[in-house]
């Protein structure tokens, strides 16, 4: 029989618990027929125990649309949690090796340097209504455009001379009909 | 001396044939476009020939008053075999609406045969630079005198 630790006689509220569900030891029940006290806690779990029992319900059962609608959410989150863990660990591992780091900041320098130097396609800049190709149409629309009071775009300067007139709108017409490499 | 009797004579009967087959001639082609209901402010068309008989020798504007100055063309493209002519007008008033003759090539063309030409759009516009596509079409200009 376990005791309560302060010396005291009487079995704490686990042993008394036992002895009512009749697994206690043969010292617990031969002190508690003997103790008024004891009998008297025993009483009230033996209550407790019976109000517990009355308010009892039987289980509830989640419907399966909801289970599996739980379960939908659960494997999402799962998936782009081991993703994100993919990406940490895919960073972690190119940041632990030189020779990774080396690479990557080679490939920023190198698409840095080219958008820095290349030159940017005067075939585009030149196809004013962005239809693929530099034809006539693009050549009367800037003209259209000088003629309102509105200032063009200075990147309509072509022929960089300074301004935005009517020679670069020839230019454009030029370049439209031309025949050979910059031709249609 | 019989024999080069006879070659002479061959090579004398045989020259109006050779003759005939250089000869050149002259044409004119007109240009016409026809844009229906929509006022045609620009245009492009693009002309194929046959090169080794054809060659352009001169290019004009149309009737209309939009497109009465010779349009753009490059130069290379007068013998080549392929050009491109294109014009525009600012004039929104003037934009001509149906069919209209926008421009003329001179054609100069050896032998007897009519020459092969070919003519397509490549892009229009109407007053305000709405893209259309209007039909283009040669007309020999002999037929179109009276207009």
């Amino acid at each position: 029989m376990k005791t309560n630790p302060s010396s005291d006689p009487h079995p704490d509220l686990a042993e008394l618990d036992a002895l009512r569900t009749g697994e206690a030891s043969p010292e617990t029940c031969a002190h508690v027929e003997s103790c008024p006290e004891c009998r008297a806690v025993l009483g009230e779990l033996d209550a407790l125990a019976k109000t517990l029992q009355a308010t009892d319900r039987p289980p509830v059962t989640v419907p399966k649309n909801v289970d599996a609608a739980v379960q939908t959410v659960i494997d999402e989150r799962t998936r782009e949690i081991r993703e994100r863990i993919a990406w940490v660990t895919l960073v972690r591992s190119v940041f632990r090796s030189p020779a990774k780091l080396t690479l990557l900041a080679g490939i920023v320098v190198l698409a840095a340097w080219l958008l820095i130097k290349a030159p940017a396609s005067p075939r585009l800049a030149e196809d004013i209504d962005r239809s693929g190709t530099v034809d006539i149409v693009d050549a009367y629309l800037m003209s259209r455009r000088l003629g309102m009071n509105e200032a063009p775009p200075r990147k309509w300067d072509f022929n960089r001379d300074g301004r935005v007139d009517e020679r670069d709108v020839d230019l454009v017409a030029r370049k439209a009909v031309a025949i050979g490499k910059e031709g249609v | 001396m019989a024999r080069a009797l006879l070659l002479t004579t061959l090579l004398f009967l045989s020259l109006p044939a050779l003759a005939r087959d250089r000869e050149v001639s002259f044409l004119a082609m007109d240009v016409w476009i026809d844009s229906g209901d929509q006022p045609l402010a620009a245009y492009q068309v693009e002309i194929h020939y046959d090169k080794r008989t054809t060659k352009i020798v001169g290019i004009e504007g149309g009737a209309t008053k939009a497109f009465n100055g010779a349009p753009h063309y490059d130069a290379k493209g007068m013998e080549g075999g392929r050009i491109v002519l294109a014009a525009f007008t600012k004039d929104d008033e003037a934009a001509p609406i149906g069919n209209s003759r926008v421009g003329r090539i001179h054609l100069q063309v050896e032998g007897l045969q009519e020459p092969a030409l070919s003519i397509q759009l490549i892009s229009a516009a109407t007053t305000g630079g709405d893209r259309i596509k209007p039909k283009p079409q040669f007309k020999n200009s002999k037929t179109e005198e009276g207009e």
